[in-house]
């Protein structure tokens, strides 16, 4: 079973953590210069305020007065989103990380009755530790959970829900209640498609001829339909596109106690990937993380995790993987256990000169392309490794016994904040001065 | 309100390792014994118990200083702990974010300020009111 944690009206959320004289009001957080609505409280909703209404457009909906507009934090909102994911990554495994306030997860359980008491047990500590409210959806596919989850938001008591859509026999009435523009991936326009040929509901879909759904549209619609009927195809998505996906990963030459060695591993092995993901000219839309520890040894405790997180912008820069890469790491370390095996993965790769921009960014893409080209031509005529991230570190404290050469070279490191020890925010800062 | 609450995020990642001095061990006279693991101290560690639930807060304001807390303090504040009788915590009250000594009596909760000239103030039914995280420690600058 997949359980799906959903940040209720995240945006807002945060802003009435700190600031809870915003409960029980109508609340819009706004995009970049303080355009449209990203984000509203149930209050603001039951006004009708759309997602995405332009602000200057409210006034038309109710008396502007009523409604409290906030330009969004974003730094703020990361951090958050950080505590959570970190806390979900102590309860649960398999994590995929699939927005700032979405994660899908493996649920820990067999049977409904202790799936359920652990989800509510789960909503009440993030709740407690963070101060925002989730919903939390399980059922047998992602395109479930998703609708599942949608479901325990909308009987959101303003504490958080959970809500298990595991039954088949209740599969058809909650189906049919969905609309099929709804559906986890189906658009606006796919929407009118279906439509003119009579599907209106998820059920309906659910139901259509899988010849006719192969004939008339592509793998991506097929994967929505087998889903909606409880089939978890996580899996065949990982096998149709393991030959668009680049790895890099070691065993280490001993045990790996300490956070900050994991950690440079898995900056050296995310550098690896990204210089071989420039190498053919792609760009990565997902970053996974993987730790291990050493189940052949009895006598430590055994712990593995594994973490994907979906970009939000494709990239094939070392710094913003390994920024993403550490996001993931954290969600999932524990510490406590000792380490045997990290790995990371570089997936739903695209032709980089394909990438478009995310509205929301400020990267200046020309800068950050001609960067990784002086970085990789350095490394290409100086040796392997001469200039590297100071993330990555020197010592190589994990590294297999036979990479221990005589030979020594001296690497200068780049620092741009991409120690463990910085934020993101204080990232993009050092980032442009280093540059 | 008597004082004003800035809360803020921390980061914590950073293993802020800085010598640690034992009390029980004379100066001068460190014990060979000792690995080097534990003349080390780290702040974070020492400070944050559950980096997803901590946040800081810096003080404005005199209404606790009998109890050690002065303006420009900076406040370590746990939103995970349940709040006790007695506990320092950062409440939410009428539209203002307050630190002050929590007193649970049966005829309801009082907010105790550490400074004589405050009075206690009683959390009614009608107040909008939260108890936002217990303080865990406190940071001060020692003038010099």
């Amino acid at each position: 079973m997949i359980g799906l944690v959903d940040c209720n009206n995240f945006f807002v959320s945060c802003e009435r953590l700190f600031n809870p004289a915003l409960n029980g009001k109508a609340v819009v957080v706004l995009s970049n210069n303080d355009g449209c609505v990203i984000s509203r409280s149930n209050e603001a909703k039951a006004l009708g305020i759309p997602m995405g209404l332009p602000a200057f457009k409210i006034k038309e909906y109710t008396n502007p007065n009523n409604v409290v507009m906030l330009s969004g934090r974003h730094i703020l909102y990361r951090d958050i989103s950080d505590r959570i994911m970190s806390l979900l990554g102590n309860e649960v495994e398999q994590l995929h990380i699939y927005s700032v306030d979405e994660c899908f997860f493996k649920a820990p359980y067999d049977n409904d009755a202790d799936n359920y008491d652990f989800m509510r047990n789960l909503v009440e500590k993030i709740r407690r530790h963070t101060g925002i409210p989730v919903s939390i959806g399980i059922a047998p596919s992602r395109t479930l959970a998703k609708i599942a989850s949608h479901i325990a938001k909308t009987t959101y008591n303003g504490i958080g829900n959970v809500y298990l859509l595991t039954n088949f026999e209740d599969f058809e009435s909650v189906l049919k209640a969905t609309p099929v523009g709804d559906v986890w991936g189906v658009g606006r326009r796919l929407s009118q498609k279906y439509l003119t040929c009579g599907i209106r509901t998820a059920y309906d879909l659910s139901k259509a001829p899988m010849s006719w759904i192969k004939s008339q549209f592509s793998i991506t619609e097929e994967r929505t339909v087998r889903e909606l009927n409880g089939e978890d195809c996580t899996r065949i998505t990982a096998i149709t596109e393991t030959n668009k996906s680049i790895t890099s990963s070691r065993s280490f030459g001993s045990l790996v106690k300490d956070k900050k060695t994991l950690w440079e591993a898995i900056a050296y092995f995310t550098a690896g990937c990204a210089e071989r993901l420039r190498k053919q000219h792609s760009a990565a839309n997902m970053i996974s993380v993987y730790i291990r520890g050493d189940i052949h040894i009895e006598t430590i405790p055994f712990y593995t995790n594994s973490c994907d997180l979906r970009l939000e912008t494709p990239s094939y820069d070392t710094a913003y993987l390994t920024q993403h890469a550490l996001k993931a790491f954290n969600s999932i370390y524990r510490s406590g256990f000792q380490y045997r095996k990290a790995g990371v993965v570089l997936s739903h790769l695209v032709n980089s000169s394909d990438v478009q921009l995310n509205i929301f960014d400020n990267v200046d893409i020309e800068k950050q392309r001609r960067l990784m080209n002086a970085l990789d031509s350095v490394n290409r005529n100086c040796g392997k490794g001469t200039l590297i991230l100071g993330a990555q570190g020197l010592d190589k404290k994990w590294a297999p016994r036979k990479e221990h050469t005589a030979k020594k070279s001296t690497a200068l490191r780049i620092y741009s904040g991409m120690t463990p020890f910085k934020s993101s925010s204080d990232f993009s800062a050092t980032s442009e001065e280093s540059k | 309100m008597n004082e004003k609450l800035d809360i803020l995020g921390i980061n914590c990642e950073e293993s802020l390792n800085i010598s640690f001095l034992d009390s029980k061990v004379p100066a001068g006279f460190p014990s060979p014994a000792q690995d080097s693991d534990s003349d080390c101290l780290d702040l974070n560690r020492e400070l944050i118990h559950s980096p997803s639930s901590t946040f800081c807060a810096r003080v404005t304001g005199d209404s606790m200083i009998d109890c050690g807390i002065n303006d420009g303090d900076l406040l370590i504040i746990d939103k995970s702990l349940s709040p006790h009788n007695g506990s320092i915590a950062v409440c939410f009250i009428d539209g203002d974010f307050t630190v002050k000594r929590l007193a649970i009596h049966n005829d309801g909760i009082y907010l105790m300020p550490a400074n004589k000239s405050y009075p206690p103030i009683h959390v009614s039914e009608e107040s909008n009111f939260q108890v936002w995280g217990i303080v865990t420690h406190i940071i001060k600058a020692v003038s010099h």
